[in-house]
């Protein structure tokens, strides 16, 4: 598409989106089809990659994000007397690339707490993948898939718990999915309360 | 209504935040395939939620079971909650898949979210103590589909169709809370008050281009903030330049420069504002590039840049000067070839961007204006 034509396409959607209530349908229909139109277009402005040498391409999707949450906040503001390319690329020059590479220069330093492993009393998810496997109350391994007393909630929640997935388990099992998930599931709903106050009540030691 | 050709999928970047929660919650499992599962499925509720985000579609991540730890465990799902609506399933795909593979649940729908890496990427990023990858993750949203099925269900990617029918099956149910309606103006072009308020939002970030300025080597001018006596430093009258000692040897010989402003500044219109800037491209060989503005009763602003030697009587032949648009296009350029000077005038509309590009030999210079 030309230049005009993408200008026209982007004009069109902006407009559609000012026309319609906050919250419509058709407003975000028109603004969903305007930043994918925008995401697309290569008219966007950019800055020189020696601006930005370490975190440049993440520093364009910053800024590209918070562009797309302006437009979609404030397609109001758009002043159809110019272009949409014209009106976005004065916000990301001005506002949206300094505040993205603020952001992110900022957003580094928290972030080398990430690498520490979660160091002396065990995770929640380690006390439930406890509790699943040691069963305390002894009631995961007491109700039993009709028919089928080999296959336990107990035994179900160790295969969800190692990753496996429905079609697995079937093929593992020799048990139709439904009758396994639907059961899984109604018990997964009374246990889930209970193993939760079942860890409160018994903190790590 | 709509122009015959659909847009490109939407894609998103993966906040920080999102692969920080996705790590801590998928951290402690045993097996490299639950990890997997619990990376991908938070990642892919996090990139659906920001992108209903933007349409003020209101989600309730607390309570959504994708979210919850007890529910990633011991269940397969990365459901977003839609209060008043019901559970969206928000389903990771991986780069160079052509399917989706949707659990059995109960789901109103089924979002598919494509991620820019593979299966070993994948591994690699969540090897057992590896040091945490903080690469750039991007998503593609690559769309919707209703699912009326408990079933579970592979679909092929081609099967999903855009957001289109979320947003109707949305707008049956959901109606906005006034305050959404009512969030403050963070800044408006067109709108002079809010326009300074957005001007001032740069202040921090002026004092970390003070603090490191290697971040980015040419600043804004603001051409409007000139009119209301704002300049740079950088910027001077052409006056000031002429009386620079640096100077003077060279304007007081034959510079078409000195030439040009014993000539031109008597006739500026009184409303008229003239600023100029030393560049260096080469060593001893200065160039004064000259701004003109000229406000008009209508909204646009007449600019007129100039290019003269400060201390030759003509422009070094290989010299080019380039107007370029906000997309960085060049719509006027002008080489040199023995030229005394070189000019462009041009109008603008508030909220215009430009770019100046000195080019000589490897070098350039780049201005950036904004009316």
């Amino acid at each position: 598409m030309s230049t005009n034509a993408i200008n026209a396409t982007l004009k069109q959607f902006a407009l559609q989106a000012q026309a319609a209530p906050q919250g419509s349908l058709q407003r975000r229909v028109a603004l969903d089809h305007l930043i994918r139109t925008l995401q697309g277009c290569k008219l966007l402005y950019r800055p020189p990659r020696n601006r930005f040498p370490q975190l440049y391409e993440e520093v364009c999707d910053e800024a590209m994000q918070r562009l797309f949450e302006h437009i979609c906040r404030k397609i109001d503001q758009y002043n159809p007397k110019y272009e949409v390319t014209q009106w976005v690329n004065f916000l990301l020059k001005r506002c949206f690339f300094p505040q993205a590479w603020k952001a992110l220069l900022s957003d580094h330093l928290p972030l080398k707490e990430w690498d520490q492993p979660d160091s002396e009393s065990p995770s929640l998810v380690e006390q439930i993948i406890e509790y699943i496997k040691t069963d305390p109350e002894q009631c995961l391994s007491s109700v039993q898939v009709r028919s089928r007393p080999d296959i336990t909630f107990q035994s179900l929640a160790l295969e969800i718990l190692a990753g496996y997935k429905w079609r697995e388990i079937e093929a593992k099992l020799s048990s139709p999915i439904s009758t396994m998930c639907s059961f899984y599931r109604g018990h997964l709903k009374q246990f889930a309360p209970q193993i939760q106050a079942h860890i409160q009540d018994n903190p790590p030691s | 209504m709509q122009p015959s050709h659909n847009p490109p999928a939407l894609q998103l970047k993966v906040s920080r935040q999102a692969q920080q929660f996705a790590h801590q919650f998928s951290r402690a499992y045993e097996t490299q395939a639950k990890r997997q599962q619990v990376y991908l499925n938070t990642l892919a509720i996090a990139v659906v939620n920001k992108y209903l985000e933007l349409f003020d579609i209101i989600t309730d991540l607390n309570q959504s079971p994708g979210w919850q730890v007890e529910c990633q465990a011991l269940d397969d799902t990365a459901d977003l909650h839609i209060p008043g609506f019901g559970s969206l399933a928000c389903r990771p795909v991986l780069m160079n898949a052509e399917s989706c593979y949707l659990p059995p649940g109960d789901h109103i729908g089924c979002v598919a979210v494509q991620f820019d890496f593979d299966q070993e990427q994948l591994d690699q990023q969540l090897m057992d103590n590896a040091p945490l990858a903080r690469g750039i993750i991007r998503a593609t949203l690559v769309g919707f589909m209703e699912v009326a099925t408990y079933e579970e269900t592979i679909i092929p990617l081609t099967q999903f169709q855009d957001f289109t029918g979320l947003f109707t099956k949305l707008s049956e149910f959901q109606v906005l809370p006034a305050a959404l309606l009512n969030t403050p103006v963070p800044f408006d072009v067109n709108n002079e008050k809010t326009y300074q308020a957005c001007v001032g939002q740069t202040e921090a970030f002026d004092q970390l281009l003070h603090d490191f300025p290697q971040i980015m080597k040419a600043g804004v001018n603001v051409l409007g903030d000139w009119l209301e006596g704002t300049i740079e430093s950088s910027w001077q009258t052409v006056e000031a330049l002429l009386n620079q000692p640096a100077w003077e040897p060279a304007i007081a010989g034959r510079s078409s420069f000195a030439v040009r402003s014993a000539q031109t500044s008597p006739r500026l219109a009184s409303n008229t504002l003239e600023r100029c800037k030393v560049l260096m491209l080469k060593e001893n060989e200065p160039l004064a590039l000259i701004v003109v503005i000229e406000p008009k009763p209508t909204e646009d602003m007449r600019v007129t840049v100039e290019l003269w030697p400060i201390r030759e009587p003509q422009l070094p032949d290989t010299l080019e000067f380039q107007l370029l648009n906000e997309s960085g296009i060049a719509i006027m350029q002008a080489q040199a070839h023995g030229s005394n000077h070189l000019l462009f005038t041009f109008s603008c509309d508030p909220g215009n961007i430009f770019d100046l590009k000195v080019i000589l030999d490897q070098t350039q210079i780049i201005e950036s204006f904004v009316i």
